[in-house]
């Protein structure tokens, strides 16, 4: 936890003056559908949430606020409410519905290289890892529960994770426990014993033709076996999986075993269970800035050629004295390589010295 | 043509139907009359005991509209959610049954015209995986299913099951708001509030706080024989959950149950049983169960709930542990010989009055339907509430 001396403060005196040049430059922002029927919430450089219960009636008068105010977070609901801004238990604020929205966060990976560097830090391999489970989950979506790319908008968190929401009118009537099974089938977070039972010693499971998780799990196990270097009779227990017969494994290969592997090999989405399915949530406004990064929280058109340390600064290049308080490896923002750093004084520009400041690696010098 | 005969039916026995309202409509009865009408007016003793769970079946249609509209009026004066509840569920239930022997194509209407639902029959039977998860059963599970482009495959049963949620829903919402109704409907439901208290007690035990084995009617017996042999499926995990929950054991002595799988997973156990309590599922009816092969033997009561009860109030007054007509319980035997140590502890606290509650003598309030009904129209005056607007609460 970085300690709040002067030099702290000072930096987020200048963040907040920063964010107000940005804000004050802008003349429209992305609105979420029923804008005003949301709740919103905002937050300081020290805390994410610190007002909520905002409601406003217009983009104009949200643009006013957010221009007066520069905020460091910026989000609204998940829900759509009859009385939004009513500050007063989230039951009487008379729920209409809610978005569906999954979230992804880089600590949730569980990727080798966050042994490697500060927890606080997102490096390349973090952003790769990012990427690669939001396409999956993109797919996931368009595979299994038809969600066209128009209907599913995703964007940058604006720090470590990204954000994916479905535009459509039928899924606002959702409930926690429909939310809850939708996150399991995700996540896998099911009990495996449904699907790979022992019946009077023969040991059924899905098979690779079947919809659904079923044949996901079964494609996926029959592809890892496929791979296994220890594994001998492959083709055996690939034809046996093709018939919904799992116990053509090595001996030893119980029930438990075969689930220890299908839990390795499965395609499981580590999506943020609170998020999709606490309907009171708030998160954060797309397009807006992230005040523990400085970095725009973009709206991602193509997800191949995505990189959020190219396109999600928003602040100029004039060379901004910085002192660093942490070391921070190697890195390539809006095309130029930085660093290594080790703790002490430098010149970044302000875009790269904002980010820094925002992510509690550096303070104005 | 095919589509009149559909309607046909379903004007004959599916009060709860929208069409149905339009019927109501055009009767034109004021809420002020249908005490004293010659035609309607014994439909409010039907309509009370049909909320008290002793209504039989009425096949005249604009009776048993009138039937439906009157019991929603008097749950809304009760002014009991659970009684509600309660009320919903049985007729959810009895209409899902009906609708089981109708054919494939009045279950598509019913889904889609009636309640909006996205139902495909390409090349198979599907439906859209939100009305799946809004109203699916809890025995139907996402994970399990053939989920393709947006779509749950279902089979015909399912979707008379997916239907009769949403039957339950639309009965809870069509409950009037409270209001000021007419001086007989306020009394009708002063007169039955008494009279569902005894069988809502009976859902309503004080509960027990450990469970005795051999009270256990057949089919739960035999779930825990599977659960112990590990080859209990997820429809009996339910019913034992369920019925355990229905006995107010509380979550670590239910979890103690559930620790004699040799599957047992503590935080899926836990989940199991705090996600049971959570939606508020209760025990599935006997012939549900019965629908799972998961009954073995024909009981007292529908309810394996209700039969545990009776089991220990006759194997307290028994101790040789017999039904009540003197034959040895069949789940006596299929206990498997496995050594329960706990088969012998007593219930703290235990129901024996439950099932006195049951049976009530019912009143002649039925036979008071009549074939002809052209009158019914002189019914009403204009400046006085209409039934039909009652319903909607406004």
């Amino acid at each position: 936890m970085q300690n709040e001396g002067p030099e702290v403060i000072k930096t987020r005196m200048w963040l907040k003056q920063l964010f107000q040049r940005y804000y004050g430059s802008i003349s429209s922002i992305y609105m979420p559908s029923d804008m005003h029927r949301r709740e919103y919430g905002f937050g300081s450089f020290a805390k994410k949430i610190t007002i909520r219960h905002r409601s406003f009636p217009d983009e104009r008068a949200f643009l006013d606020y957010i221009k007066k105010e520069a905020p460091a977070h910026v989000n609204h609901s998940i829900a759509r409410y009859k009385f939004p801004g009513a500050d007063v238990e989230m039951d009487e604020k008379d729920r209409l519905g809610a978005d569906l929205i999954f979230d992804i966060d880089v600590g949730d990976l569980g990727l080798p290289c966050a042994k490697e560097h500060d927890p606080g830090w997102v490096c390349e391999d973090c952003f790769a890892g990012l990427k690669e489970e939001i396409t999956k989950l993109k797919d996931f979506l368009s595979q299994d529960f038809g969600f066209t790319g128009k209907e599913m908008v995703i964007n940058f968190s604006g720090s470590r994770g990204y954000h994916l929401r479905i535009e459509d009118e039928r899924l606002q009537s959702l409930d926690e426990g429909a939310r809850k099974e939708l996150v399991g089938y995700l996540s896998l977070d099911i009990d495996l014993s449904e699907l790979i039972r022992d019946v009077d010693g023969r040991i059924l499971g899905p098979k690779p033709d079947q919809n659904g998780l079923k044949g996901r799990i079964a494609r996926n196990v029959i592809a890892e076996v496929g791979r296994d270097p220890k594994l001998e009779s492959k083709d055996l227990i690939i034809g046996q999986i093709t018939k919904g017969n799992w116990g053509a494994f090595p001996k030893g290969f119980g029930q438990k075993k075969t689930e220890a592997y299908i839990m390795k090999t499965a395609v499981r989405i580590p999506v943020d269970a609170k998020v999709t399915t606490d309907m009171s949530h708030l998160i954060r406004l797309p397009e807006s800035l992230h005040g523990g990064s400085s970095l725009k929280a973009k709206i991602v058109g193509d997800l191949d050629g995505f990189r959020p340390l190219d396109e999600c600064f928003v602040f100029g290049d004039e060379p901004v004295k910085m002192e660093m308080t942490k070391a921070v490896p190697a890195l390539v923002a809006k095309g130029r390589e930085f660093g290594p750093f080790d703790e002490g004084a430098v010149e970044l520009p302000e875009y790269l010295a904002a980010y820094l400041g925002a992510k509690g690696f550096a303070v104005v010098g | 043509m095919r589509s009149i005969e559909v309607f046909h039916t379903l004007r004959m026995i599916y009060p709860f139907l929208a069409s149905q309202r339009e019927r109501l409509k055009a009767l034109d009865l004021k809420l002020d009359d249908i005490a004293g009408h010659p035609i309607y007016g014994p439909m409010l003793d039907s309509a009370a005991l049909d909320v008290t769970g002793r209504g039989e079946e009425e096949t005249d249609p604009e009776l048993a509209v009138v039937k439906f509209t009157l019991a929603k009026i008097l749950l809304s004066i009760i002014g009991d959610q659970e009684a509600s509840r309660e009320y919903a569920e049985r007729k959810a239930v009895e209409w899902r049954e009906r609708m089981d022997h109708e054919g494939l194509s009045f279950l598509i209407k019913v889904g889609r015209e009636e309640f909006g639902m996205d139902i495909t029959t390409g090349d198979s039977l599907r439906i859209h995986f939100t009305d799946f998860l809004k109203y699916k059963p809890e025995f139907l599970r996402l994970s399990q299913a053939d989920l393709l482009n947006g779509y749950v495959q279902v089979s015909k049963n399912q979707l008379s099951w997916i239907l009769k949620e949403r039957i339950k829903q639309d009965i809870l919402k069509g409950i009037p708001k409270k209001q000021q109704f007419p001086e007989a409907l306020e009394k009708k439901a002063m007169g039955i509030k008494g009279k569902i208290r005894p069988k809502r007690r009976i859902l309503e035990r004080p509960g027990v706080s450990r469970l005795t084995m051999d009270a256990l009617p057949p089919c739960i017996n035999g779930i825990i024989t599977n659960l112990e042999a590990g080859t209990a499926n997820h429809n009996a995990h339910f019913v034992l959950v369920t019925f355990l929950h229905g006995l107010k054991l509380d979550e670590a002595a239910i979890l103690e149950v559930f620790r004699r799988s040799p599957k047992f997973k503590e935080r899926t156990a836990r989940y199991q049983i705090q996600f049971a309590k959570e939606r508020g599922y209760t025990c599935p009816a006997c012939e549900s169960v019965k629908g799972y092969g998961l009954c073995p033997s024909d009981c007292p009561r529908n309810n394996p709930v209700a039969n545990y009860f009776i089991f220990l109030k006759n194997r307290r007054s028994r101790p040789n542990n017999q039904d009540m007509e003197g034959k040895s319980r069949p789940e006596a035997q299929e206990a498997g010989g496995k050594s329960r140590p706990e088969a012998q502890e007593a219930v703290v606290e235990s129901r024996p009055e439950a099932q006195e509650a049951v049976v009530e003598s019912r009143p002649e309030a039925r036979e008071a339907v009549v074939e002809s009904r052209p009158e019914a129209r002189e019914a009403g005056v204009e400046s006085r509430q209409g039934i039909q607007d009652a319903e909607r609460g406004t």
